[in-house]
C-alpha cells in the first residue's frame, strides 16, 4: 500500500544568524496519524513547526504540507492547518468570545465561530471572561479551540500540554485523540515521553537539530526504561531475582532487603516474580528524555550525534 | 485586511480619544487666549519675545511676528506639537509589527490564512486613519473657536498647518516603522527613532543661530515643516509631498522586509538586517524547493 503523507520534510536546514538550528531534518507523517515529535528544549521542534507554517524560512530542504509547498502556497497550508504555539500569547484585553470571533473572521469562515462556541462550551470555557482573567489552563483551552475551530486537516501543536496540570493535560490529550479519530493528522511536539507514548502512533526523536530516531510507540515503550526500587520485609537473595524478563538488577543494600532494577518494556514478568516475594513497597521512576537518548545511542553505536 | 484593520483601529481607540480630546482642548484654549493676550491686551508681545535668548526663539519658530495669527499659532502650538505627537507616533510605529511580535501575537495571527501583505496594509492603514482622526480632532479644536475670535483665518485655510503637521508626523512614522524592523527589538527601534526625532528638532532649531548646523538641518524633517506660516507664505507642496514621500518610501521598504521576515517568537531579538552580511544568512534566502 502506498502511504499518503500529510507532511513531508526532507533535508530541512535552518540557521539563525551563524547558529545552525536544523541539520537536514527528514520527516514523513501519514494522513490521519498522530505523530509525536519528541525532543528536549532547544532541539529544533519549534523551528521545524514554524518552517512548516512559513513563519520562518529554511536555508535548504523540501517541505510539503497537505501536498503544498508552504513558501509558494502559504495561505493554502495555513487554511488547512490548525496551530497551537508553544508559547501561547493571546490578546489580554479581549474577552474569549470576541477573540474567537476575531479568529473566525481571520479565517473568513463564519461556521468556525459557532463550532468554536460549541467547543468552548464542551471545555467549560467562560466566553464572556477577559483573557487576562483566565487561568493558564483556560488560556490553553482558548488555544486549543482556535486551532480546532475550522476542522483542520492537519494540526500542528507545539508542546500543547506545556505548563498544564495533570487533569488539563489528560483533557488536551483526549481532544487530540478525538481529532485524530475524526481524520485529522496531528503533528505534536513534546518533551514528555509518557504523553507521546500515550497517544502517538509514531514518534520522531530530535536532538540538537538532527533526527535521532523515528520509531513506533511500541519501540519507544521498549526503550522507555523505568528504575524500580523494591523493599522487602525480609532479605531476598540475588538468585531469587535472577532471570526476570526485561529487568536488569542494579544494586542491593547490605541487608538484602532493598534492591534496585532497570526495567525496559513490559513489566509483567517482573510483577509476576515480585508476587512470589515478600514485597513491602515498590517505587518506580520514569526515565528522563536524556536516558532514552542514551539508550538510542547505545543501540546505535554512538554514531548519530 | 478589513479584519486586521478593524482589530487594529479598535485597539487604538483609547489613544485617538485620549490624545484627540487633549489636542481639541489645547486648540480651544490657545485660540481663545489669542484675543486675550494679543488682540485685547494691547501688549506688544514681540517685545517680550525679543527678551528670550535667540536659541530659544529659534526653537519656537524663529523671528516671525508673534502678534499675527500665523506667528502666534506657530509658536504656541505648531512648533512643539510634532515633537510631542512624534513620540506618540514613534511608539505606535514600534508596536505596529515588532510590538505585536514581541507580545507573541504575530506568531499566532500569521498562522491564519492571511496574506502578509494584507496584514501589513491593514495595520498601516489603521495607523494612518488614527493619525488622521487625531489631527481632525486637533483641527476642530482650533477651528471651533475661530468664529468668536479676532484671528482672521478661514476654516479651509486652517487645514494647511495641519496638513504640514500630518506630513512631518507621517515622515517620522515611516522612518520609525522601518527602524523597528531593522533593530533587534522594539525598544531599540523606538529609542533610535526618538533620538532621530529629538536631534532633528534641535539641529533644525539651532541651525537658525549656528551656521555650522545649517548643512545638517537639511537632513532634518523639521527643515521642511512649515508650522502655521503657510497661512502667510502659502502652502509648500514640495515640502509636503517630500515629507510624505520619505514616509511612504520607508513604509514600502518595511513592507518588503516584512514579507520576507522570519517571524520571531516572543523574547527573541537579533540584528536581522546585519544578518544579510553573513554567508549563512545568504544561504537562508533561497535554496528551498
Amino acid at each position: 500500500m502506498v502511504d499518503i503523507y500529510a507532511i513531508q520534510v526532507e533535508g530541512l536546514t535552518k540557521f539563525y544568524g551563524s547558529f545552525q538550528a536544523l541539520f537536514g531534518v527528514d520527516l514523513a507523517i501519514r494522513e490521519g496519524e498522530i505523530y509525536g515529535f519528541l525532543g528536549p528544549n532547544g532541539s529544533g521542534k519549534t523551528t521545524t513547526i514554524r518552517c512548516l507554517l512559513d513563519q520562518i524560512r529554511p536555508a535548504a530542504g523540501m517541505l510539503r504540507v497537505g501536498g503544498f509547498d508552504p513558501q509558494k502556497n502559504s495561505r493554502e497550508v495555513r487554511r488547512m492547518t490548525g496551530y497551537l504555539p508553544g508559547e501561547l500569547h493571546l490578546d489580554e484585553k479581549m474577552n474569549v468570545k470576541s477573540l474567537v470571533k476575531f479568529f473566525s473572521n481571520l479565517r473568513k469562515n463564519p461556521a468556525s465561530f459557532s463550532y468554536a462556541c460549541q467547543l468552548s462550551e464542551e471545555l467549560e470555557l467562560p466566553l464572556d471572561t477577559k483573557i487576562k482573567n483566565l487561568s493558564k489552563g483556560n488560556k490553553q483551552k482558548v488555544g486549543i479551540v482556535q486551532a480546532l475551530m475550522h476542522h483542520p486537516r492537519i494540526l500542528l501543536l507545539d508542546e500543547p500540554t506545556g505548563g498544564l496540570d495533570p487533569m488539563m493535560r489528560q483533557l488536551v490529550l483526549k481532544i487530540i485523540s478525538e481529532a485524530r479519530d475524526e481524520g485529522t493528522t496531528v503533528f505534536f511536539s513534546s518533551h514528555v515521553i509518557s504523553e507521546v507514548e500515550q497517544i502517538a502512533d509514531r514518534v520522531g526523536i530530535i536532538r540538537k537539530g538532527k533526527i535521532a530516531s523515528e520509531i513506533s510507540t511500541d519501540e519507544l515503550f521498549h526503550l522507555n526504561m523505568r528504575r524500580v526500587v523494591v523493599r522487602f520485609d525480609s532479605p531476598v537473595s540475588l538468585d531469587r531475582l535472577a532471570g526476570i524478563e526485561n529487568a536488569e538488577h542494579l544494586s542491593e543494600n547490605a541487608t538484602g532487603t532493598r534492591h534496585t532494577f532497570n526495567l525496559a518494556g513490559s513489566m509483567r514478568g517482573f510483577i509476576n516474580r515480585m508476587a512470589e516475594l515478600p514485597v513491602r513497597e515498590m517505587d518506580t521512576e520514569r526515565p528522563s528524555l536524556e536516558d532514552v537518548f542514551m539508550r538510542l545511542y547505545e543501540d546505535d553505536g554512538n554514531g548519530r550525534d | 485586511m478589513w479584519t486586521i484593520f478593524s482589530y487594529s483601529i479598535r485597539k487604538k481607540s483609547g489613544i485617538i480619544i485620549g490624545w484627540g480630546i487633549g489636542l481639541m482642548l489645547l486648540g480651544i484654549l490657545l485660540v481663545s487666549m489669542y484675543d486675550m493676550i494679543i488682540a485685547d491686551s494691547g501688549i506688544d508681545f514681540n517685545q517680550y519675545m525679543e527678551m528670550l535668548p535667540p536659541e530659544m526663539m529659534a526653537l519656537f519658530g524663529g523671528t516671525a511676528d508673534f502678534s499675527t495669527p500665523a506667528g502666534f499659532l506657530s509658536m504656541e502650538y505648531f512648533s512643539y506639537l510634532p515633537l510631542i505627537l512624534g513620540f506618540v507616533v514613534v511608539g505606535q510605529a514600534g508596536n505596529l509589527f515588532v510590538g505585536l511580535e514581541e507580545e507573541g501575537l504575530l506568531d499566532l495571527y500569521l498562522a491564519y490564512p492571511v496574506r502578509r501583505l494584507n496584514f501589513f496594509v491593514g495595520r498601516v492603514f489603521a495607523e494612518f486613519i488614527s493619525l488622521v482622526l487625531l489631527l481632525m480632532m486637533a483641527y476642530l479644536g482650533t477651528a471651533i473657536p475661530l468664529e468668536g475670535s479676532s484671528m482672521d483665518i478661514g476654516y479651509v485655510e486652517l487645514i494647511g498647518p495641519f496638513l504640514s503637521l500630518f506630513a512631518i508626523l507621517y515622515c517620522f512614522f515611516g522612518v520609525s516603522v522601518l527602524l523597528s524592523l531593522l533593530m533587534p527589538s522594539r525598544g531599540a527601534g523606538v529609542t533610535v527613532s526618538n533620538l532621530f526625532l529629538i536631534l532633528s528638532f534641535f539641529i533644525n532649531g539651532f541651525s537658525g543661530v549656528n551656521e555650522n548646523l545649517e548643512f545638517f538641518a537639511k537632513f532634518s524633517p523639521f527643515h521642511y515643516y512649515q508650522m502655521a506660516y503657510n497661512l502667510v507664505d502659502g502652502f509648500n507642496y514640495e515640502w509636503f509631498f517630500g515629507l510624505v514621500g520619505v514616509g511612504l518610501v520607508c513604509i514600502l521598504i518595511t513592507m518588503v522586509l516584512f514579507e520576507r521576515r522570519d517571524i520571531r517568537v516572543s523574547g527573541e531579538g537579533s540584528w536581522q538586517f546585519l544578518s544579510f552580511l553573513s554567508k549563512k544568512a545568504k544561504r537562508n534566502s533561497g535554496a528551498i524547493n
